[in-house]
């Protein structure tokens, strides 16, 4: 018998074996459902230990990239005793440049972590960037559900390097 | 003692003889087929190995809003619909670019793309209900990369070690996609139909270019080639973007190969046979984008008429008739949602919130149908008035008993000149589609002249990108990158003027020593003479030369680039080209014109293992790079394309100053070939750890088609 044959034949045998048996056909053994949990539900003891504000800055982007974009020190949050898979938002709303954003991060399985709450890297036109600081408004909210808890909301000022 | 077969046993016998004979024929036909298509079991290793790479960075998400109307029209043809009377992606009210409007129906504008994405969804969605697809695509996965090996270990002589290695490969491979494996959410079968449509299309754009560099070389340079098109050009970034240009690429690439196989085929017989296959590519072309058909077109029958054999009406109607058959899906589709054959989708209203006739009738979305074929009848044949032949076709076929009536009345005579008056009228109303199309060409063909020689348009666009301040505010972040950028194996592409300059002043040396000897005692010919034989040889090395395989190709080659740039030049750069889209069917032509470089063959040829250790070297560098980049930098998405921009035209400096050096004949042979085996496999390592870090770069949601993608390209390379 040729023993390089039967090794392709076996491998073969075993992913045709695992993915009908993962299927929906055998809905026990569900190897894929590992986080089926929706975003935002569940629940979750969380504490703010850093907002994202400290030295917040629109920065102009290196390497001719051109466009603007949020940087500050990362905000740090602590998560414990968390049951399915509920969500912290990072909201932040620059109306002078006609700005606002939502980051989402999933809590899923990260009981005993601490999350880095960073800005989403968005590009903002430098057409719309004429002013030394603006205003803006950031929060940090945890959904359990339908309900949102505000962790933190203040308006702070953001400086514009350039 | 043998018993005397009965009738039943010689029945039997018989029909076992036929199944066994029908086995035989569909195992030949299969093997026909593969042969045709892969060219050899290396062909079909390289197909199969560019879709499990393009596998590794296949998000499962939109690229743009252009893609929301495919993905709509899919999901209505799916349910037997070619209108959309429903949206199930994008914004509600339908309004997306590629949505356009005929007879109170919202459709989409390139059924060619939908049509052949319906098998896919179909299957996909069939499976569904038996297996976790999420698995599915890991399982099919590691079977990809066994079969890979396998073929690859019988090319190399070592067939029972590489089924032992791939078995392993596949087993771990899978093992490792199940520990991460997520529930993949249906919804989205449509988008990875239309994606498995456009990475096949790619992949076979990478066997296409294998062929090639087969025949310009041998089956190293053919290995080079496959292998650069699905990972050292962006035809690997439109694999996995739901759009045509990975289609259009895919049919650009088969007839500049057909061109070059009809050239060099043994017999007219064997070149009609090459040529039609280049003109099907026409037709096939037109499915997907009418206006592409129209600039292959233009680029191929001026060369293939100037260069072929024999241009008698036996071979014409060959070719006539290959275009014709394969302008038939795009007669038909273009018939079955806007009613006239002649009406390319494109050059449909767009839509913009119009009412729409199943709205209107409101009972249900089956009873749409019937609405909108009231609405065709009392809607008139005005439809937009797209040409009055249109309107004379419609208008002598619409009533159909008083067409039977007159044909009744008239008999057979009448109805043979009703027939050709119609195709008359078709005929005409073609002919003044393809005049307006090439009007629009030569308007814009103006346009982009002038533009041309705006120094700084055409660094943007084909060197250095940064950022464009021409661009609309909001729609100006630097996420594109220049021809160069994308692609910096191009750059080898100046090896190719270093060499025509070598090879005229070496002639003009000779002329020169020629003369010298002539006046040193020749004897000098009359004038008249002289130009005789300059006119002859002229005539004769014109002949001589177009006739030969490559230079019909380089003809189509150049052709199709300057047809191409004439009808696009004058707008670019825009927004959200990324690889400089409108040009991508450029990218494999170009890497054509690299393997054209005798400096580019000979380093591949000499140097395999050395271009093969600096590109895997230099993947595997480069994406530590990048993950450390990222790490550290925190870059925005514009940061992060311009990043690998500034890479790249860096490693294309370096190219191109080596091809000019090897071209012009300034390095010595081994360092000809020991250094351009390294810059080239830089070159391409550049474009791979592109498409690799763009899967990570691009992605919004972190779904993907493979469960390990997520956490390795999603996470090193994510500014989301």
């Amino acid at each position: 018998m040729d023993y390089s044959d039967a090794s392709v034949a076996t491998v073969l045998a075993f992913l045709a074996v695992v993915t009908v048996a993962t299927g929906p056909l055998l809905p026990a053994v569900g190897l894929s459902a590992g986080s089926a949990h929706p975003v935002g539900s569940g629940d979750a003891a969380v504490t703010l230990e850093r907002p994202p504000v400290d030295g917040l800055e629109l920065v102009r982007g290196d390497f001719d990239a051109g466009t603007y974009h949020l940087e500050s020190t990362p905000g740090r949050v602590a998560v414990d005793d968390v049951s399915g898979n509920p969500a912290l938002k990072l909201t932040v709303d620059v109306p002078g440049i006609y700005y606002s954003d939502v980051r989402t991060y999933e809590l899923g399985g990260r009981s005993g972590e601490s999350v880095r709450l960073r800005f989403p890297a968005v590009d903002v036109s430098p057409e719309y960037v004429t002013a030394n600081r603006y205003d803006a408004t950031v929060g940090v909210w945890l959904r359990t559900g339908d309900e949102y808890d505000q962790l933190y909301q203040e308006t702070v000022t953001v400086e514009v390097r350039r | 003692m043998s018993r005397p077969p009965t009738d039943e046993g010689t029945e039997r016998a018989g029909r076992l003889d036929t199944f066994a004979a029908l086995d035989d024929r569909l195992d030949d036909l299969a093997r026909r087929v593969g042969r045709a298509v892969f060219g050899d079991r290396a062909g079909l290793a390289l197909f199969l190995g560019a879709l499990c790479f393009f596998a590794l960075f296949w998000r499962v998400e939109t690229l743009s809003n252009d893609n929301f109307a495919n993905l709509n029209a899919l999901v209505a043809l799916a349910e037997g619909q070619f209108h959309v009377p429903g949206i199930a992606f994008g914004p509600s009210s339908g309004e997306t670019p590629g949505m356009r409007y005929v007879d109170g129906r919202r459709v989409a504008d390139n059924y060619g793309l939908v049509l052949l994405s319906l098998p896919a969804l179909l299957f996909l969605r069939g499976a569904a209900l038996v297996v976790d697809l999420g698995v599915a695509f890991a399982a099919l996965w590691s079977c990809g990369l066994l079969a890979v090996v396998v073929l690859v270990g019988g090319e190399v002589g070592r067939g029972r070690e590489a089924k032992f290695v791939g078995a392993g490969v596949a087993l771990v491979a899978f093992l490792a996609n199940l520990a991460v494996a997520t529930p993949f959410p249906t919804r989205w079968l449509p988008l990875v139909a239309l994606q498995a449509t456009t990475a096949v299309a790619a992949a076979l754009t990478a066997v296409v270019c294998y062929r090639l560099g087969c025949a310009v070389a041998d089956r190293r340079v053919g290995h080079f080639a496959g292998v650069a098109a699905a990972a050292a050009t962006p035809v690997g970034f439109w694999a996995v973007g739901p759009k045509q240009h990975a289609v259009t690429a895919l049919f650009v690439t088969t007839a500049l190969y057909a061109l070059y196989r009809s050239r060099g085929a043994p017999t007219v017989r064997g070149e009609t046979r090459f040529r039609a296959v280049a003109y099907a590519c026409i037709g096939l072309t037109a499915w997907q984008h009418a206006g592409e058909a129209l600039l292959l077109a233009l680029a191929l029958v001026p060369v293939d008429l100037a260069t072929a054999r024999r241009t008698d009406i036996r071979g014409l109607s060959v070719v006539a008739a290959a275009l014709a058959v394969s302008a038939l899906p795009f007669l038909a589709t273009n018939a079955a949602v806007a009613g006239d054959p002649l009406q390319p989708l494109k050059l449909l209203p767009h839509y913009h919130g119009q009412e729409l006739a199943g709205v209107d009738a409101g009972v249900g979305g089956t009873g749409g149908a019937g609405e909108i074929g009231g609405a065709d009848g009392t809607g008139g044949g005005g439809a937009d008035g797209a040409g009055a032949g249109a309107g004379a076709t419609d208008g002598s076929n619409t009533p159909n008993g008083d067409s039977a009536s007159v044909r009744s009345a008239t008999g057979p005579l009448g109805a043979a000149f009703g027939a050709f008056g119609t195709l008359a009228a078709g005929l005409s109303a073609a002919v003044g589609l393809v005049d307006q199309g090439v009007s629009t060409v030569a308007s814009r063909g103006e346009r982009s002249l002038a533009a041309i020689t705006d120094p700084d348009q055409v660094a943007a666009v084909f060197l250095r990108s940064g950022y464009v301040a021409s661009l609309r505010t909001g729609e100006d972040a630097a996420i594109n990158l220049s021809v160069l950028e994308s692609m910096p194996l191009l750059a080898a592409l100046a090896a190719l003027p270093a060499a025509a300059l070598r090879r005229l002043s070496r002639r003009g040396d000779r002329s020169g020593a020629a003369l010298a000897s002539r006046a040193d005692g020749g004897v000098a010919r009359p004038a008249a003479s002289r130009a005789a034989v300059v006119g002859e040889r002229l005539r004769a090395s014109w002949q001589g030369r177009t006739r030969r395989p490559a230079r019909t190709a380089d003809a189509f080659a150049v052709a199709y680039t300057l047809v191409l740039l004439a009808t696009t030049f004058d707008g670019l750069p825009m927004h959200h080209m990324l690889t400089v889209r409108y040009l991508h069917a450029l990218y494999p032509l170009g890497l054509y014109g690299v393997l054209r470089s005798a400096s580019v063959r000979e380093a591949v040829s000499a140097r395999p293992r050395r271009l093969t250790g600096a590109y895997l070297v230099a993947v595997a560098g480069g994406l530590a790079w990048y993950a450390a980049a990222f790490a550290l930098l925190g870059p925005s998405l514009g940061e992060a394309v311009q990043l690998h921009g500034t890479v790249a035209f860096a490693v294309a400096v370096a190219a191109g100053g080596w091809a000019v050096l090897a071209g012009g004949d300034r390095l010595d042979a081994s360092t000809r070939r020991s250094v351009g085996a390294v810059v080239l496999g830089v070159a391409a390592a550049s474009t791979t750890t592109y498409l690799l870090v763009a899967g990570g770069l691009f992605s919004t949601t972190g779904r993907y088609l493979l469960p390990l993608s997520r956490p390795l390209l999603g996470t090193l390379f994510s500014v989301f």
